[in-house]
């Protein structure tokens, strides 16, 4: 087990991230690698659970290199970049615990125009954090994690909540998730049209200011050579659920340690 | 004499007078003005949108062809012309480009014999082209279909990231000191004189010696404003889907299916970005202005696509798109009007992109020929500073000792750097716009399509336009607040 002195690499401090880091680093060296300066992810840095995890790992001995990006894997070599820094970390193996996020247009099959004001849930947040009113009306597509926090902030800010796809208490509206649809308005959207099959109207639009794609979460993918599945060399620990940040970190915690337990068997074998 | 320091403007309610004026900042509007920029003559160029590159030049394959269609036509000795100096000219302006070469592929014996046709037009062209077996076809592009007849290989195609090069013909002719306004759809063409066209746009009134129509499918408005011909253009729609670069980097080759005598079928196209443009389609249309996308013609591209690469598969698509191309009558019009004289019509249906670095040169000749006043100017700009991206290269070491802010990632999926962002932001012919960004860095281009990152270029591209979060524009057109 302790004969390959490399490091396991760990992208990403969130939840997952830092239940493998801690899963990992009482049987070996470990590197966490994560995009922004402070540790927390979907969490939240705040969270204080969060914030003891992170003492923990890093009382383990875990390298924490946060504000810095795992942008390439290969040949057991995770490349590195921050700001005035760049190198290439040794590993023995690589686990991609870089989150979730909310389905594009395209994973949508979501077709029409593509003009101004749609946008993703994580952008959406971001923008109406800010607490400056930026829509109307908004559509949001779909009840990823993102969907009630935008909600809350976007009607917070005076505008109305219609929900595509979700089981919304959230929303003023809600319509169900169509068999097609497609965006309309050619320089700002206007509506969401929405196609269902059987009786009624062949469509129906959904007038709006913005549509904010909610969706389906799916993983982040986005160190080269470390995307598509099927590596032995990489681990992906990006679970749609469940989303409760504990029962995230013990799931990636009991995946390393799944993985330890692995790897101890090829080592006696 | 420059625009900007003219000392006519002003004069008869005149914002600038210039020897020359080009109407169109696409592909071959801006190559024009990037020419003429070159010479002691003095030249402005107007674009109704808010950015340049958001016609055709912006919804292309961004193949810079050798072949495009049956020699003997003047495309065809332009394209000749152009094809061997893309590695120069693109070095100079630090354009990505890459000569990966194309097989075109037979599915059929019908088909087959077709490529032979096509082989014999391309080496009359001018380039080269060889058939191959089957296996040989596949050993050039593993990828290929085993169903795959016969080949043709064709190795001076290239690829190219068309917006950067617009953009970088932009950047040339401002900073050899062209006016590049944007904003300025022409509003009205008078002739003040038998040698002189007074333009004018919302904003401003320029007096020109020459005007060049190289306004695209807006090139027949342009012509009719002025007095010029009936010209008439009309939209050919193109639908294209994006495949994702974790597929598409493995591919070698640019993959044609082979031509009809109607249509020249869906491709596979690697782009400069490493992702690849399976499309287009075209149908032709009445309405420039629509751009949608539908499922039913996206599930056709993917499927054709799927014909000649298999391993392309629909959830591998992370992007759809579509796009007008200009149509016309001339299929390729570089020529003055019949009736007003110092009025040049710029104008081609698809091959912009590959007729550009000539057709300028052809510009500027005829421009010459008809009595503009012009010499090489000493001093003039030929070389754009480079522009290093952290995902072309190999051991970004260096380059982050030397700017830090190449280290910052933002755009976590295509790994564009802050450096980049920001240099997009500033410099002669900046983004102002999110899509602005996408255009010169290919931020948000990845499978995420700036979920992670396009808050970030939101809020970076508020700070340098002096707008804000909710009035920043997302696209050329459309803010991100309503």
């Amino acid at each position: 087990m302790n004969t390959d002195p490399r490091p396991v690499a760990v992208v990403g401090a969130g939840p997952s991230g830092l239940g493998c880091a801690i899963g990992l680093a009482a049987h070996v060296p470990v590197v966490l690698v994560e995009r922004i300066p402070v540790a927390g992810g979907s969490a939240g840095w705040e969270n204080p659970e969060i914030r003891g995890h992170a003492a923990h790992a890093a009382g383990l001995g875990v390298e924490l290199r946060l504000g810095q990006t795992a942008i390439r894997w290969s040949g057991h070599r995770l490349l590195v970049a921050g700001p005035g820094a760049c190198d290439w970390v040794p590993a023995r193996h690589l686990f991609v615990a870089a989150g979730l996020r909310p389905a594009t247009a395209a994973d949508l099959k979501l077709t029409g125009d593509r003009p101004a004001g749609v946008v993703p849930a994580t952008v959406a947040e971001h923008l109406l954090d800010t607490g400056v009113a930026l829509w109307r009306t908004v559509v949001i597509v779909g009840d990823g994690p993102w969907a009630p926090r935008v909600a809350e902030r976007a009607r917070r800010l005076g505008a109305r909540i219609i929900a595509v796809g979700s089981d919304a208490a959230w929303a003023d509206e809600q319509l169900d998730r169509p068999r097609q649809w497609r965006i309309v308005g050619r320089d700002r959207v206007r509506a969401l049209r929405l196609c269902y099959e059987g009786a009624g109207p062949a469509s129906i639009d959904v007038r709006c200011d913005a549509v904010v794609l909610a969706a389906d979460p799916l993983p982040n993918r986005n160190i080269d050579g470390a995307v598509l599945p099927g590596s032995a060399q990489v681990s992906f620990v990006q679970p749609a659920a469940p989303r409760d940040p504990g029962e995230r970190f013990d799931a990636a915690r009991r995946a390393a340690g799944e993985w330890l337990e692995a790897a101890r068997k090829v080592v006696l074998a | 004499m420059h625009a900007d320091q003219d000392p006519l403007a002003g004069v008869r309610g005149l914002d600038s007078d210039v020897d020359v004026a080009v109407v169109g900042g696409g592909v071959l509007g801006t190559a024009i003005a990037a020419r003429v920029a070159a010479t002691t003559a003095s030249v402005c160029l107007l674009e109704a949108e808010t950015d340049v590159a958001e016609g055709a030049s912006k919804g292309n394959a961004g193949v810079a062809v050798a072949y495009y269609g049956p020699p003997g036509t003047d495309e065809a000795a332009l394209i000749e012309a152009s094809f061997p100096g893309w590695e120069e000219l693109a070095g100079r302006l630090s354009v990505p480009y890459r000569r990966l070469g194309a097989v075109m592929v037979a599915l059929d014996d019908e088909q087959a014999a077709a490529l032979e046709h096509t082989r014999d037009e391309v080496r009359a062209c001018g380039a080269r082209a060889e058939m191959l077996t089957s296996a040989q076809t596949r050993d050039l592009e593993p990828l290929v279909t085993a169903r795959c007849v016969a080949g043709l290989s064709m190795p001076d195609e290239g690829v190219i990231d068309p917006m950067a090069l617009t953009v970088a013909y932009a950047q040339l002719a401002a900073v050899n000191g062209a006016a590049i306004r944007l904003a300025s759809p022409v509003t009205a063409v008078r002739a003040e004189d038998d040698e002189h066209l007074v333009l004018s746009t919302p904003a401003a009134r320029i007096r020109a010696r020459f005007v060049v129509n190289a306004a695209g499918l807006a090139a027949g408005r342009v012509s009719r404003l002025a007095g010029g011909e009936e010209l008439r253009y009309w939209p050919r729609k193109g639908q294209y889907a994006v495949l994702d670069r974790a597929l598409a980097s493995s591919l070698a080759r640019i993959v044609f299916s082979t031509h009809s005598a109607t249509t020249k079928g869906i491709n596979v196209v690697p782009t400069t970005h490493g992702s690849a443009l399976l499309g287009p389609t075209a149908l032709d249309a009445g309405d420039a202005g629509d751009k949608a996308t539908d499922r039913d013609t996206i599930e056709h591209v993917i499927a054709s696509a799927a014909a000649l690469v298999p391993s392309i598969r629909p959830e591998h698509v992370i992007k759809y798109f579509a796009a007008n191309r200009p149509a016309s009558d001339e299929q390729h019009r570089l020529r003055f009007d019949a009736r007003v004289p110092n009025l040049l019509h710029c104008t081609n249906r698809s091959a912009g992109v590959s007729v550009s670095p000539a057709a300028a040169s052809r510009v500027l000749e005829l421009l010459l020929a008809a009595g503009l006043d012009a010499r090489r100017r000493t001093g003039a700009v030929d070389v754009l500073p480079p522009a290093p991206r952290l995902r072309a290269t190999a051991e970004p070491a260096a380059l982050i000792n030397q700017d830090p802010q190449f280290g910052q990632v933002v755009c976590a999926c295509e790994h564009v750097s802050a450096a980049e962002i920001n240099r997009a932001l500033d410099g002669p012919v900046p983004a102002t716009s999110i899509d602005g960004v996408r255009k010169r860095t290919g931020a948000m281009y990845g499978r995420c399509q700036g979920s992670l990152c396009s808050a970030g270029i939101a809020f970076l591209t508020a700070l340098r336009t002096g707008t804000s979060p909710a009035t920043v524009r997302q696209t050329a057109r459309g803010a991100l607040g309503s």
